[in-house]
């Protein structure tokens, strides 16, 4: 007996049921993520902690936010003034010019510099924004000194850790007068020796001084005699 | 030739071999959802469960030896300092006595092996001449038997024991002052097994530094960091 022969609708429909099956299928693996793997140590929390401390130089002085007339009272093995205001707010350092008799300007901000290294045997206005800095390097005391100035104003440094009195180095017969920085007030003390009540003439660590004087002369500090 | 019931059964045979097929990959991949065809956005859910967490933070986390510097007019070539209060006055000039060492708790619910890093070695941190500047630490426990060795056991260590995992009797260290090196997180293991325990979870590191004459005037940081692992 012949067997039936199934109608050709019947096939029609297995091959739809056939398409759409693939159709599932080709969405499903075009979609398919891997699940994400998580495999980490549980390590744990973390705590921090500081240990800090401040080292002040050797000679410094206290300074305020705005004009500060300093000297350096110990050598540096680095004496660029980026070296010696590093980490320092700073905006200008002024150097004394004895032969033009004005004041040259640094500035961090400039392109180009006229000096750019500080010298134990001067004092510098320093225009600091921060009060809280310090501004001398620690490094070896200064020995005996002998600084050379001009006729009329000169800026030599006191270079010393420990307070003199600067009418132990001013000399009377050719300096006529000597100039600090009143760094709170901002403004110069001015002492003359014929003055009827002249202010007082202490030097600290780290001050800075301007000598005016009637003719070139070489001023000499004696650390021993200044510091006895 | 093929005629249409060979052709049917080839059909159904194909059929049910890719409907077994998928049915296999769904129920493996869990992917019955297909977002593509319900939404434009793509969602996803991740579960993570943490069992256990170690925790630690600094009951004390910080030491300041304030402001200073060398007396070197009585020709001292350094100054040395630590937290147990060592302040040589003859040699060192208005810095702070420190007698509290960082103190390191375990906050967390599982017993915790601790790690500890220190941002810069003493060149870094103190700068000067090298053969003269020192920073160096010490471990020790706060509360009693707050450490335990590897195995939970509280024998102490000799002085020379190192921690780590070869030494399994260790519990702290160093117990004397050694020598810090810059290491990057999570550093040296100074605790092997540190309680949660309220009355004993908690040790002490403590800080000693030698200030050479000639270190740079400025401020000075050194941070530590200390990584809590949990242990059985």
């Amino acid at each position: 007996m012949k067997s039936k022969e199934i109608p050709n609708g019947v096939i029609y429909a297995l091959a739809a049921l056939l398409l759409v099956t693939l159709a599932v299928q080709a969405v499903v693996f075009l979609n398919y993520r891997p699940p994400a793997q998580f495999d980490f140590p549980v390590t744990g929390h973390q705590a921090t902690g500081t240990v800090g401390f401040t080292i002040v130089g050797i000679c410094s002085g206290p300074v305020v936010q705005g004009w500060n007339l300093i000297s350096l009272c110990a050598n540096s093995t680095d004496s660029s003034i980026t070296s010696i205001l590093a980490g320092i707010d700073f905006r200008f350092v002024m150097r004394w010019n004895k032969t033009g008799q004005d004041f040259s300007i640094f500035s961090p901000l400039a392109a180009q510099n006229p000096f750019t290294t500080m010298e134990v045997n001067r004092s510098y206005f320093v225009f600091l924004n921060d009060a809280n800095a310090v501004i001398e390097p620690n490094a070896n005391f200064l020995p005996d000194l002998d600084i050379a100035l001009v006729q009329g104003w000169d800026t030599p440094s006191y270079p010393y850790e420990f307070t003199a009195n600067f009418t132990d180095y001013f000399d009377g017969t050719v300096h006529r007068f000597h100039m600090k920085w009143n760094s709170t007030d901002q403004e110069f003390i001015i002492f003359s020796p014929r003055a009827a009540s002249p202010p007082p003439s202490l030097m600290f660590l780290g001050d800075g001084q301007f000598i005016f004087s009637e003719a070139a002369n070489t001023l000499s500090y004696n650390r021993t005699n200044l510091s006895g | 030739m093929i005629n249409n019931k060979q052709l049917a059964i080839l059909m159904g045979l194909l059929l049910l071999t890719m409907l077994g097929a998928q049915y296999l990959v769904l129920s493996r991949a869990s992917l019955w959802e297909i977002t593509s065809l319900q939404s434009s956005t793509d969602t996803g859910t991740v579960d993570i469960t943490v069992e256990s967490v170690g925790g630690i933070r600094f009951a004390i986390n910080n030491v300041t030896f304030g402001r200073g510097k060398v007396n070197t007019t009585a020709g001292n070539d350094r100054c040395i300092l630590d937290t147990n209060g060592t302040n040589q006055s003859s040699k060192c000039i208005n810095f702070t006595s420190v007698t509290a060492p960082f103190q390191l708790e375990n906050d967390g619910s599982q017993n915790a092996s601790v790690q500890l890093a220190f941002s810069n070695d003493a060149d870094g941190f103190i700068g000067g001449d090298p053969g003269l500047n020192d920073y160096r630490y010490v471990v020790d426990q706060n509360e009693t038997d707050s450490c335990r060795n590897f195995s939970g056991g509280t024998g102490e260590p000799s002085a020379s024991c190192i921690l780590s995992a070869d030494n399994p009797e260790c519990n702290v260290g160093p117990t004397g002052w050694a020598a810090v090196n810059a290491t990057s997180n999570p550093g040296n293991i100074i605790c092997q097994k540190l309680l949660p325990d309220n009355l004993g979870d908690s040790i002490t590191v403590g800080i000693n530094i030698s200030i050479p004459f000639n270190s740079p005037a400025e401020v000075k940081i050194s941070t530590l960091t200390a990584t809590a692992t949990t242990v059985s």
